[in-house]
């Protein structure tokens, strides 16, 4: 990760709200709630975005994995329905280095088209 | 042919360590000197101050690791050697006890450099007379 809030790697939700950690004090978060990739799978079950990454094969490497699921799964939840263009516009903030994007825009636009 | 990566859901799922999250004790950080310059001919590289430093065990630069290096063709050095030939080229590198010790440490070492020409396209690469 960069450190510097350009990768989007780190990203978890704060109070909801992707947001990139490492640009976050951790002094400054007082009572808000943070949740981190860890929390997607809830009871031991993928989320049907995990789910969907997992059977379109999309991860590589995974650094910039978990940046790439918090920020699809805040997306999603606000526009289920979204298109690929929504999508790619939704990710900009995150880079890859291995997939060249399209899997995780192909299965992300597979979930949005099933939902 | 279908061949699903068997690590992919630990990735999924933030369960998978890389190097960066493994800390054992008494392990030593890195950290290294980059050129901020595209092309230049090395001076001088002086660590003798670097080396003062608090938590500062080694030191490396090109006399440490002489010869080319690569991966199926050895074709360029661990370290620059005699010429900066990209912007970022590692010059040194510094291990100690803490990151943070390590880049102060990097910091402090000393580098004069000579400007030269910086070789951009393919063109200039391919003209005569050019390293």
């Amino acid at each position: 990760m960069c450190r510097e809030g350009v990768c989007g790697a780190c990203t978890v939700h704060i109070d909801g709200q992707p947001t990139v950690s490492c640009l976050v004090p951790i002094g400054t978060v007082g009572d808000r709630e943070i949740r981190t990739v860890e929390s997607l799978a809830a009871g031991g079950e993928l989320s049907p975005l995990q789910q969907v990454m997992e059977e379109h094969d999309v991860v590589q490497c995974g650094m910039c994995f978990p940046g790439i699921l918090m920020v699809l799964t805040s997306f999603l939840h606000e526009r289920p329905h979204a298109d690929r263009d929504e999508i790619k516009a939704a990710l900009v903030g995150n880079i890859c280095r291995c997939t060249g994007y399209e899997r995780v825009v192909d299965a992300a636009a597979a979930l949005a088209r099933r939902s | 042919m279908n061949l699903p990566r068997r690590d992919a859901r630990d990735k999924l799922l933030g369960r998978t360590r890389y190097t960066v999250d493994r800390a054992l004790p008494r392990m030593l950080h890195a950290a290294i000197l980059r050129s901020e310059v595209a092309s230049a001919r090395i001076v001088r590289i002086d660590t003798a101050d670097a080396r003062q430093m608090p938590g500062v065990r080694a030191i490396a630069t090109i006399e440490d690791a002489p010869g080319m290096h690569g991966i199926g063709i050895a074709d360029h050095p661990l370290f620059s050697s005699g010429v900066v030939r990209f912007h970022g080229e590692q010059i040194a590198a510094v291990a100690a006890d803490t990151y943070e010790q390590a880049k102060a440490a990097a910091r402090a070492i000393e580098v004069e450099l000579e400007p030269l020409p910086a070789v951009l396209t393919m063109a200039e690469a391919l003209a005569p007379a050019r390293r």
